[in-house]
């Protein structure tokens, strides 16, 4: 909802042209303007469609965050973004990151149950259904205007994925660059960024925006006790990492046409899956483009029209050493589709109905050795899904809202088809300000291809049977705005999830442990979360939330990874003069479960110290991840290495940046 | 009935593909009554003296957000008079721009940055106007609403005050909640 919501209100301000929409209301205009306001106050009005839902009034509990806050903060990552929200916490294996959500947290999960999209596109591929957000998310964050986080399912509008949020990243237009933007930054392990960008709004009314970026950095010398045999457990140089990503986009009336492109090769420095260690030939590569053709139009009847046509591809190869032998493992996905949706405001109603189809052309998946060739696994797939839904905005009395969404979808790929997903909320503006909501959903997840076919002897096994998961969630949220630029937030939630798809260990008729993915029984999961934000006279931002989440750590053998406590602060304060800047954060989290033990609890503090002069001929920026150098550790589970239950992340690491508008 | 109502929802659907609205037009719109609205406070709010001195200076009424069915109204009362001044209605991109605004309006769209948006135009000895729900009390001058379907404004005089503004008492007694 919220995606749909915003990418009209950002395609609404493409045209002033668009203002003619209002004509209408013009001609009355010229008469009622000769009344007197005790006049006014009498004549009886009928609302018309707004163009903006406010967040007030979306069925859920959301987050904005702009790029203000990138900047001052220092964010490298979608992942460096999310870590400061409430109720979000992030992890890593120097493979990827993983993102926890509201008390459920598996192991070998590639953050399948979180929707990531960019101007409204679905970025989960359709092999792992991954919504990345590390190194391996295909978008330089400088380019975000903004990211909208929505809490809770997301199935009544989104269909599959959208489990516990929709994370809708909104892409920087050509005229908020106006000209060109050159970036290069320095970073510790011999980090080196840089980035081009142009963009403007034509006088034809044509706006374009290009932008390319690449990253290089060598990565942190590690130490890993458990290969003390090999160089003495220690490793520098593989846990690389080398980036490039381009985005062009042009809009031009009510159409718009974007195309992305980016690589990761990321080295894997970890030994994982029992490979050679302090090999660089470890290494995985993942690359995502796709092309996006979006219409967005408003008709005489006040409806809003948004469609867009789609294509897609994901792929990924990992470099795999045994001994010598390079064990490739190898993924590629192709997708077409097509989705169309329309607003409509209808007395007290505002309806919106839409419809999505997707074909997957291509979801392969192989794992072979190059030489001598030997083939582990060749899978073939392809499928189609679709999906139709219908929701419903009721102002029932002045301040009342009832909201009622319901989506059908049809996946090919599994057996049963069909999935209903209904959402009901009931909002209620109280008389001080306050806005309570009160919020039924579900959602679901169909297992995708990986979790389904993937195979690899000794290590994992399919399970071509597993069921489609579903999640019911109860919640109940209230909002105020206690003074200017103070905001409270309170929520408490009830999860309960059917079917649930784990990575679970067993052992083989050979007496070796192997995995699979299979459904769990039912999992709940309760929490409660508080945020205050607050700006201060004088350009000072203060935010503070705290989350307790409860869910059982273990149950029929599968682990649960969530802390119990969440709590995250952050200030933005101009310095001695309103040229420096300084953003400072602090994120702790509890301690979480492992296989056979636990991860202790940690807090971590980044600093970012911000010139921008005024005018604003360049930018520069300082800035210091975990900066008490804090040593942490993230559960791991890793079916090659059945011994290893968590990895050491990061010490202290710094960038250095510098950006010129030209 | 179950015929009426597959009729309704034929029309609903209809209503949104069709070039012509189902629904007859409405006697009058809410914007159009806010645009009116905005223009009886240009004739009764008293500035400071020397913001408005000659008597050609245009009363500056600046649009602030994606276009939506209010301030599209808004562009309606550009080119009248209003305590003998021309007024003058211009939208602007971001707050930077409203130096030497008089009135700014708020769109929509700005609700979830509001208080930064209000405490710029604030410094700037603006007047502030919106509609979005709870304008007041998040440091807005005037929150437009509607209450049992008619047009209803709130005021916050602390607001004005820090803007250096009057409102002159025919407001201030029409005024459906005023905040101190």
């Amino acid at each position: 909802m919220s995606n749909n919501r915003h990418r009209r209100s950002r395609l609404c301000g493409l045209a002033i042209g668009s203002l003619a929409l209002g004509a209408h209301a013009a001609p009355a205009t010229e008469d009622l303007t000769e009344m007197s306001m005790q006049q006014l106050l009498d004549v009886e009005v009928v609302s018309v469609s707004k163009y903006a839902q406010t967040l007030a009034d979306a069925p859920a509990a959301a987050t904005v965050l702009r790029q203000s806050d990138i900047r001052q903060f220092g964010y490298r990552t979608l992942a460096d973004i999310l870590k400061g929200l409430r109720g979000f916490y992030v992890s890593g294996d120097r493979q990827y990151s993983y993102l926890g959500v509201r008390g459920f947290s598996p192991p070998g999960d590639y953050n399948t149950r979180v929707l990531v999209l960019v101007d409204g596109y679905r970025i989960n591929d359709n092999i792992y259904d991954t919504g990345a957000i590390g190194g391996e998310f295909g978008l330089d964050v400088d380019l975000i205007d903004r990211v909208e986080v929505v809490r809770g399912p997301g199935s009544s509008v989104y269909g599959s994925n959208a489990l516990f949020g929709v994370i809708n990243v909104i892409t920087r237009r050509g005229r908020d660059l106006n000209g060109g933007e050159a970036s290069v930054a320095a970073a510790s392990n011999d980090g080196r960024e840089g980035r081009l960008s142009w963009g403007k709004r034509l006088e034809s009314g044509l706006e374009v925006m290009v932008s390319a970026s690449g990253l290089r950095n060598d990565g942190p010398t590690l130490n890993f006790p458990e290969f003390s045999a090999t160089n003495g457990g220690v490793t520098s140089h593989t846990d690389f990492e080398h980036r490039r990503q381009f985005l062009t986009k042009l809009e031009y009336g009510a159409w718009s046409l974007t195309l992305m492109d980016s690589r990761r090769d990321k080295g894997v420095p970890t030994g994982a899956f029992g490979t050679d260690f302090n090999d660089r030939g470890n290494h995985i590569i993942d690359g995502q483009t796709s092309a996006n053709l979006g219409y967005y139009g408003v008709l005489d009847s006040g409806a809003e029209v948004t469609g867009r046509l789609y294509a897609g591809n994901y792929g990924y190869k990992g470099y795999y050493v045994y001994g010598g032998t390079v064990n490739r493992d190898v993924s590629e996905g192709a997708w077409v589709g097509g989705e169309g949706r329309i607003v409509k405001a209808l007395g007290d109603h505002k309806l919106v109905y839409g419809a999505e189809y997707q074909r997957n052309q291509r979801q392969n998946q192989s794992n072979f050795d190059a030489n001598p060739l030997a083939y582990y696994l060749d899978d073939r797939r392809r499928s189609e899904r679709y999906g139709i839904f219908a929701q419903d905005d009721y102002s029932l009395a002045r301040r009342w809202v009832l909201s009622v969404g319901l989506r059908y979808d049809h996946a090919s790929s599994v057996k049963s088809g069909g999935n209903v997903s209904p959402r009901l909320g009931l909002i209620h503006h109280l008389d001080d300000g306050a806005v309570a909501k009160l919020l039924y959903g579900s959602a679901y997840r169909t297992p995708n291809v990986y979790e389904r076919y993937y195979q690899y002897p000794g290590q994992q096994l399919s399970n071509p049977a597993l069921a489609s998961e579903r999640i019911k969630t109860y919640e109940a949220i209230w909002e105020k705005d206690v003074g200017p630029g103070f905001h409270l937030v309170g929520s408490a939630y009830y999860y309960r999830i059917r079917d649930w798809i784990v990575f679970q260990p067993q052992t083989d008729p050979f007496g070796t442990t192997v995995y699979r993915y299979e459904n769990q029984s039912p999992v709940s999961a309760k929490g409660l979360e508080f945020e205050a934000d607050r700006q201060w006279e004088g350009g000072v931002r203060t935010r503070a939330s705290y989350s307790a989440q409860f869910a059982p750590e273990r149950s029929n053998g599968g682990i649960n990874q969530a802390p119990r406590h969440l709590l995250k602060t952050s200030l933005s304060t101009p310095l001695w003069s309103p040229a420096w800047r300084t953003g400072v954060e602090y994120q702790y989290m509890s301690s979480r479960t492992t296989a056979s033990g636990r991860v202790g609890g940690y807090g971590l503090a980044n600093a970012t110290l911000l010139y921008v002069p005024q005018p604003r001929n360049f930018e520069v920026a300082l800035s210091f991840y975990n900066l008490f150098d804090r040593r942490y550790a993230d559960p791991a589970s890793d079916p090659g290495l059945p011994n290893r239950e968590s990895l050491v992340q990061d010490g202290r690491a710094w960038r250095l940046k510098l950006t010129v508008p030209f | 009935m179950l015929r009426r109502i597959a009729l309704r929802l034929a029309l609903v659907m209809l209503g949104a593909v069709a070039t012509g609205s189902v629904r007859a037009e409405p006697p009058v719109s809410e914007a159009a009554v806010k645009a009116a609205f905005v223009y009886n406070f240009a004739k009764f709010i008293e500035w400071p003296p020397e913001v408005l001195a000659q008597p050609q200076d245009p009363i500056r009424v600046c649009l602030y957000g994606n276009p939506d069915p209010f301030l599209a109204a808004l562009i309606g009362i550009d080119g009248k008079q209003a305590q003998n001044h021309p007024v003058r209605v211009q939208r602007v991109a971001r707050p930077a721009e409203f130096a030497g605004c008089h009135m700014v309006v708020i769109g929509e769209s700005e609700s979830r940055h509001l208080a930064e948006t209000v405490r710029t135009a604030l410094d700037q000895g603006s007047l502030i106007l919106g509609e979005i729900e709870g304008f007041t009390d998040a440091g807005g001058t005037i929150g437009l609403g509607v209450d049992n379907d008619r047009v209803a404004f709130d005021v916050n005089l602390e607001a004005a005050r820090r803007a250096n503004i009057k409102l002159s008492s025919q407001v201030l007694k029409l005024a459906r909640r005023v905040r101190r």
